[in-house]
Order: structure tokens, then sequence, then C-alpha cells
């Protein structure tokens, strides 16, 4: 084929050019420490890169409310445990005012006891964290435990003691548990709801300490408080199993929260892989490049050549 | 016999033709980084013996020829290869401005920078999740309506970005019809003068590489067919050259495109109208290649196999009232923390990714955010509120991860894929650029190779042309003494 010399320097521009993007590839990469700087570059690893960064947000997202969770079952948990002593406490007390040798003021000073007991029992179960109040089921915002002006206690407005309440409104306000996200269509129910709590009808716990209280105050009989101190004795029992509920609830949250862990750092390995350059191989290819590059550059001046012109005369 | 001083003649004419080689490598020396120059060289003929021409033959045995000639100064240029890079050049200039243009939509959809929709998506996600864990207090639905905003702006601001960039190609396209529009006059005024110059029966060189350079230039924007015919009149049709309504220039006459504001726009229903462009008598215009069509490409695409703007903009709306429709028909099966508790009412208003926006009655009382399960109570005397009922919120925060969100599957996957098939098109397109100006670029050498100056070739020629002048004259000198022999030296017997 016929050269010219205007080819010859043509050509000459054309693969400097190309060493120039190459280079400039390289140098892009190098400062962003990305591999793709942009999404064309390598669209198969783009769009991989976008799907393990969506997995990687939301379960740092999961991860978060799994922390709050175990804040809020773990506030849940002292207060069952606190109830667990005062119920205990009582029991004490209704069995020692069972025993024969008390009279009547003896009684009366054990009731006002109880009642204190009873008292201080009402604060436990408006216990909150943060601003929300963890046993009203969705009466989050205001205390749902409170004295009404009978002295009967009232959960939600309701008497839950009241053998005349309506169902409905029973298994309504039973049904109010809430419930965070703790994972791709996973939910856990991290609340217990008032009535889960204290229990309905003449379970209820207030109904018992109430009944204890009356029977002490008036001189009731041994075979009365004896009555109360079984009902305690069970209420007792109740209680330890909402405690080891909690903790079942608690230790799956933690099984899931370490499996979050393993996950999230195999995730960010495989993001690093796609999305990160390698350094050294960075480093390595703009090096090599370079050399190319001011290679042509030194060879360029053999190539534009001396032409005949210079050899004549 | 020939005539005496005959000798001179034949010498005067090397000498001449000599010089005229001489003058046309000069050209060619002086031209030698003129772009679009093709090399000239003289044609020189030997010329018959004296009297075969004339009209009564004369038969001398042994006559000698009449010398040399310079019949013409011909060009040395390969027609074929200007076809085949006329050709390539077309689509090597539509694919260019394709990826030009592709180049700065794909970082409208800037991804990977924390910036784009994936990242406000993520976000707006994230603080559904959080409003869940505290349906009741403001700093989080403010903070989910604020999110929401986020998402909704980047729709409307990448939309916008698209039509911007409709309304910068539209200005380039009409640009480049007036380019074509004056090539075409200049075209048709050089076929004027160079059947002119040529009527002397000269090839009119420099005026075609002017010509030539013209049509390199009309092949970057259009994709045309030259012919040239019998008697030397160049045709350009722009399609195919069977049909006399596809001719831009016809010898000294042409044509012209117009580009007038007909086409509706497929980005925005009350935006302006697109160029439509046309011969300029209304005749639609068979366009197959050229930067132009590299930019109605674009600009007018509107399916996953011809992917341009509109294609883009109508996915990016689908994903928008994905979103939206999803969002809204969860929210309205939710009840709101206003007293009394209602269903909850749309969340987000507006049909397309550019009105996408929150509500206004959201933006106006964020508790009207739909969040609870069942309607809650706010508490009459004694009893305390129920507001904590967060079971619709949950449910809003299922659609993030759900697979089965009507017409798109589901959130990230859709924006994935539409984001993909943009990243793979770019990709594509820039490949098969890279590809198509290897081949540009190896047929232009092929050109250069056959019409460039060679600097060597050229003193070579230039030493030849100067030792044939010297050896003329010589030959000059010779006659001269052989006549001062005859002439002097003759018949001076005794004087």
């Amino acid at each position: 084929m016929r050269l010219t010399n205007s080819m010859m320097s043509d050509n000459y521009l054309n693969n400097l050019q190309r060493n120039m993007s190459r280079m400039n590839q390289f140098q892009s990469q190098m400062a962003t420490n990305r591999k793709l700087v942009r999404l064309s570059d390598d669209p198969a690893s783009a769009m991989g890169a976008l799907a393990i960064r969506d997995k990687l947000a939301k379960l740092e997202q999961y991860q978060r409310n799994l922390n709050d969770a175990q804040s809020w079952l773990t506030q849940s948990e002292t207060a069952v445990l606190e109830i667990n002593e005062v119920v205990k406490t009582a029991y004490e007390r209704a069995v020692q005012g069972a025993t024969g040798t008390n009279d009547a003021e003896d009684k009366k000073a054990i009731a006002v006891q109880v009642r204190q007991l009873r008292d201080h029992l009402v604060q436990v179960a408006n216990a909150s964290y943060g601003n929300t109040f963890i046993f009203g089921g969705y009466a989050t915002t205001e205390p749902p435990f409170a004295v009404a002006a009978a002295g009967t206690v009232t959960y939600q407005g309701e008497n839950l003691a009241d053998p005349a309440l309506d169902p409905a409104r029973l298994t309504a306000l039973q049904d109010q548990v809430v419930q965070y996200q703790i994972g791709t269509n996973l939910s856990t129910q991290i609340s217990i709801n008032g009535v889960e709590l204290v229990g309905s009808g003449e379970n209820n716990l207030f109904a018992v300490f109430d009944e204890l209280i009356t029977s002490l105050e008036s001189d009731g009989s041994s075979d009365q408080i004896s009555q109360s101190i079984q009902k305690l004795k069970q209420k007792q029992v109740d209680v330890l199993a909402l405690a080891t509920d909690l903790g079942g609830r608690m230790n799956r949250i933690d099984l899931v929260k370490n499996r979050y862990e393993k996950d999230q750092i195999n995730y960010e390995t495989v993001k690093s892989k796609v999305e990160d350059a390698d350094l050294a191989e960075v480093v390595m290819n703009l090096k090599m490049a370079e050399a190319v590059y001011q290679a042509a550059l030194a060879i360029g001046d053999q190539v534009i050549q001396p032409s005949l012109v210079d050899f004549l005369k | 016999m020939s005539s005496t001083f005959s000798g001179f003649d034949i010498a005067r004419k090397a000498l001449s033709v000599s010089q005229k080689a001489m003058e046309v490598t000069g050209h060619n020396i002086a031209n030698a980084n003129t772009p679009g120059y093709t090399r000239q060289r003289l044609v020189v003929a030997s010329v018959e013996a004296t009297g075969t021409q004339s009209r009564f033959a004369v038969s001398e045995r042994g006559a000698a020829g009449g010398g040399v000639e310079a019949v013409t100064v011909e060009q040395i240029r390969n027609d074929f290869l200007d076809r085949q890079y006329w050709r390539e050049n077309a689509t090597s200039s539509e694919l260019a401005a394709r990826s030009e243009h592709l180049a700065y939509v794909e970082s409208v959809f800037d991804e990977l920078s924390g910036t784009g929709l994936s990242n406000a998506l993520a976000k707006f996600s994230a603080s559904v999740q959080e409003v869940a864990k505290n349906p009741v207090s403001p700093e989080f639905r403010t903070n989910l309506v604020q999110n929401a905003q986020i998402l909704t702006e980047t729709f409307n601001h990448a939309a916008s970005q698209l039509l911007d960039k409709q309304a910068d190609l539209d200005q380039t396209i009409a640009a480049q019809v007036l380019q074509v529009n004056d090539i075409a006059v200049t075209l048709a005024d050089y076929n004027g003068q160079i059947a002119r110059y040529e009527l002397s029966g000269q090839r009119a060189n420099d005026l075609r590489d002017k010509r030539n350079a013209l049509l390199d230039e009309l092949s970057g924007l259009v994709q045309f067919t030259a012919v040239e015919t019998g008697d030397g009149k160049l045709q350009v049709y722009i399609g195919d050259s069977s049909e006399p309504d596809n001719l831009l220039v016809s010898h000294t006459s042409s044509r012209s495109l117009s580009a007038a504001a007909t086409l509706a726009n497929p980005l925005s229903n009350s935006g302006p109208n697109l160029l439509a462009v046309t011969w300029s008598d209304g005749t639609s215009l068979d366009l197959s290649g050229g930067s132009l069509q590299g930019l109605l490409d674009l600009r007018d695409g509107a399916a996953a196999d011809a992917i341009g703007l509109p294609y883009l903009a109508s996915q990016m709306d689908r994903l928008a009232q994905g979103i939206a429709t999803a969002f809204n028909n969860q929210h309205l099966a939710g009840y709101t923390l206003t007293d009394p508790s209602v269903t909850g009412g749309n969340f987000f208003s507006g049909t397309r990714a550019a009105d996408l926006a929150v509500d206004a009655a959201i933006l106006a009382d964020i508790n009207t955010i739909a969040l609870a399960g069942s309607p809650v109570t706010f508490s009459s005397s004694g009893t305390p509120d129920a507001l904590g009922d967060n079971t619709n919120a949950l449910r809003l925060g299922d659609l993030f991860t759900s697979q089965t969100i009507p017409d798109i599957g589901s959130f990230s996957g859709y924006l994935g894929t539409f984001i993909g098939s943009l990243a793979i098109e770019t990709a594509h397109t820039d490949s098969r650029l890279s590809g198509q100006q290897i081949l540009v670029e190896s047929i232009d050498q092929q050109r250069e190779s056959v019409a460039g100056v060679s600097m060597d070739e050229e003193m070579t020629n230039l030493v030849r042309f100067e030792k044939s002048y010297a050896a003329a004259a010589r030959l000059i000198t010779a006659i001269d003494e052989m006549l001062d022999v005859l002439i002097n030296r003759t018949g001076v017997v005794g004087r």
C-alpha cells in the first residue's frame, strides 16, 4: 500500500488518542476509587451493584428495627419481673393475714400494705419506653391504666374485672398488638397489651388484689383469705409465663440479629467486589498505560520521518 | 526529410512539458497538508510524426515523432472509496450523535452517586419503616412526608431534564437542517462552476476537491447517494437514488429541507411541538443515516428496540405511576390520626413523573396520613386515647419488598430494569461507535493512500523533471551546434 506522510501522522495521532483515553479511564477509576465510573462502563455489574445496595439498605433498616424491638422487650421484661415481685409480696402478706393469730386491726394494717402494693402495680403497668406506653395496646400516648373514682382500676377506661363487660369490646382490646417489621414479609409482635398482662374477669390481677383487700378489711375468715392466696399463686404462674414468653421473643430477635450481621458482611463483600476498584490493579494499569503513552510520544520523533527533502541538495 | 528546424520544436515541447510537470509537482508539494486535496499528475502523450494528421498524408520512412505534449492534469482519486467513505461516515456520525446525547441522559440517572431515584426510594422506604415504629409522633410523620417529597422531586427533576434534552435535540436538528440546505446550495454552485470550467476541456481539479470536501461534510449529516451522470452532471439523492422525489441537488439546482414544529410532543402534553423534518414542499424525507438521523431517533424513539427519550420517559412514568397507585391503594385502606378517624385519602397526586407530588391534604395536615388498620379513638372523659395502631404502616412498608405490585412487579426491580436498559443501550451504542470509527478511519487511510501527497515521491519527480528539463536544454544546444556547422561552416570554401 502506498504510504504518504499525512497517513503516518494521522495514524500516529489516532493511536495517541486511544492511549490517552485509556489513561483517562484509569485515572478516573483511581480518583473515584470506583471500578464503575459510569453505569455503561459495565452494565451487568452496575445492575448487580444497584440490587445489592437495595438489599443492604433494607438489611440495615431491619437491624435498626430489631434494636428498637429489643429495647422495648427489655423494658417489658423488667416491668413484668417487677410485677412478679409485687405479686409475691402480696402473697406473703396474704399468708400472713390468713394465720389465725391476727385480729381485725392487724388485718386492716395488712390491708393497707396490700392496697399500697396494688397502687404500685398500677404504676408498673403504666411503664413506658421513651414516650410510648408499652402495655397499653394502642393506647400509647396516655397512661392506659387508671384508678377510677370508685376505686376500681380501669384499662383504657374499661374495668376488665367487670363480668358485664361487652365481649366484643374485650376481644377488640385483646387484638391491639404492636408489631415491628424485622424482615421481608416478617413481622414480630413486640408488645404485651394490658388484657394479656393483667387478665380479665375473675382472673384480673386487680380484682384479685381488691378481693384480698376487701377480705382483710372486713375481717374475713382464713378460708376467704385462702381463696385469695390460691388466686395470687395462680397469678404468679401467669406472670412468670409472660416473662418466659418475653424471653423467648428476645432470643428469637437475637438469632435474627446474628444472622443479619453475617448477611451484612457477605453483602458488603460482594458490593465491594463489584463496585470498588482494586487499587493495586488500577495503579498498575495506569502505569502501564502511561508507559505506553510515553513510548508512543518518544517514537513520534522517528515516525514523522525526514523525507527525501532533507537529503537532496 | 523533415524540416530543418523541427528539432527545436521537439526540444521546445520537451522544455514546456518539463516545466508544466514541475509546476504540477510544485502544486502538489504546496498542498501536501491541505485537507481534502487530491494529488495531481500531468498526463503527457507523445506526439505522432508530423504529417500523419495533416490532410495530405506523407509517407516518409523513419519519421521521428513530434515530441511530447501535455494532455491534461488529472486527479488521482478513487471514486469507489469516496462512496464507501460517505456511506460509513454517515453511520459513524449517526452513532456519534446518539452516543454523545445518551451520555448526557445517563448522567441524569446517575444512580451510583447517591442522588438518584434508587437512593430517594430507599430513603422513603426507611422513613416508612421508622414511622411504623412511631405512628403517633409528629416528627416521624413529618420525616415521612419530607422523604416522600424528595422522591417526587427527584422524579420531577428527571422528567424536566429529559424535556430540556428534547428541546436541545430539537435546536440541534434545526441547525443541522440549515447546514444541509447551505451545503446543497453551495454544491449546486460548485456544479455550475465545474461545468463552466470543464467546457474548455480541462478538468476542474481543485473545484472538484472542494466539492468532494463538501460532500464529506454532508455525509456526516445525512446518508446520501451521489450519482454523476454521463455528461458530468452531479445528482445527490437523500435516500433511494431511483426516486426523483429524493433529489437534493441536481446539477445547478437544489432543493431544501424544512423543519416545522408540527409533531405532537410525547413527553409533555402541553409542551412545545417537535420539529418534523421534511422537504420544503412537504414530501416526506427518506432518511437512513447521518447525525440528523441519530438525533431524530433519540428524540423520537418510543419502543424497547428503538430506545429514545419517549421510551425512557414512558418507563419512568410507569414507575412513578406504579409506586403512587400501589401506595395510594394501601393508604386508602388505612385510618387517619384525625378526630374523628376516617379512611385515608390519596397520598400521592399526579399521573406522571413530571407532576408526581405529595397530595395537598397530606401536606396540610400530617395527621391525615393513614397508618392505622382500624379507626383510632380519641378519649372521651376518663379514657385514654388509643392511637398507636400501626398495622397499615406495616402494610405500606411491605410494598417496598413486594414482588406483586400491579403493572410494575416490584419497586426496586422495575427501577433496576429501567436503569439497566439505559446503561446497556449506552454501552452498546459506544461499542458500535468505536467499531464504526475504526472502519471509517481505515477507509480514510485507503483514500489517503491513493490520493495523498507523498513528499518522497514529489521530490523524486522534481529531480526527474529537472533532469529532463536540463536534457531538453542540452538538446537545443546540440541542435544549435549542428546547425552552426550547417549555417556557419558549410559552403565557406575559399572564404
